[in-house]
């Protein structure tokens, strides 16, 4: 069954913690939520689906790793992996994340999100100035929390 | 062809002076020139080999494309071509 078909009155849960209203194509987007990460990552993939049936866009929000919290929804894709399994990628901070099933994927993807931003963290002084811009936008979209 | 992600990631370190990063989860490399970091990448525990369609995500990472990072596998890149490559995409200044 369609987790969309689940939700009463086309309201979406939706963790991300914030002071705005969101909302994805017109569905309303109340803040709690029980699902797990692939949940909602279906439910979004539902709402933001593609043309494309081997390629899958959806939506990353919520906790990444007990520590931290994205600020925002971050857009991912999720395809078939040429040598088998899943992987997972975005456009805007390059990071990737393969494993054998979606959800394999996605745990990976969350896990080098994390360990790219600690890892800029503690070199930041270290930086060059485009790695720098890199770490300013991570620290846009993640928080502790 | 795929490669092996140990292959890459030795070729990373010995050919084109990478450094591991102390307490990456993921194997992770980077590049300093001139006591700056300026590229870092890392690799995935699902251990596969890597097809052009994860190459090219890594090739990204370290700022340039997958026929670039090819060329520097394939040894027809040297260290010098990719840092002169980084200078002129203002990756070091």
């Amino acid at each position: 069954m369609s987790l969309l078909t689940t939700i009463p009155s086309q309201a979406i849960p939706y963790p991300l913690v914030g002071t705005m209203s969101h909302t994805a194509q017109g569905y309303v987007i109340p803040r709690k939520s029980t699902y797990t990460s692939l949940e909602k990552a279906t439910l979004f993939s539902e709402v933001f689906s593609t043309s494309r049936p081997e390629s899958t866009q959806f939506m990353l929000f919520g906790r990444i790793a007990p520590d931290w919290i994205l600020r925002y929804p971050l857009s991912l894709t999720i395809v078939p992996y040429d040598l088998g399994g899943y992987l997972v990628s975005d456009e805007r901070v390059c990071v990737y994340g393969m494993g054998e099933t979606k959800s394999e994927a996605l745990d990976e993807y969350k896990s080098m999100l994390v360990d790219l931003f600690e890892e800029l963290r503690s070199s930041e002084k270290v930086l060059s100035p485009r790695l720098l811009e890199q770490l300013k936008h991570l620290r846009s979209i993640i928080k502790r929390g | 062809m795929p490669i092996k992600k140990h292959d890459l990631r030795q070729c990373l370190l010995q050919k084109f002076r990478f450094e591991e990063v102390p307490g990456s989860k993921h194997e992770a490399v980077s590049l300093f020139v001139d006591d700056k970091k300026v590229a870092t990448t890392r690799f995935s525990r699902a251990g596969k080999d890597i097809s052009d369609q994860l190459l090219r995500l890594i090739a990204r990472e370290i700022w340039v494309q997958l026929g670039y990072l090819k060329e520097m596998y394939d040894c027809t890149k040297s260290r010098d071509d990719y840092l002169q490559h980084l200078q002129n995409s203002e990756h070091i200044q």
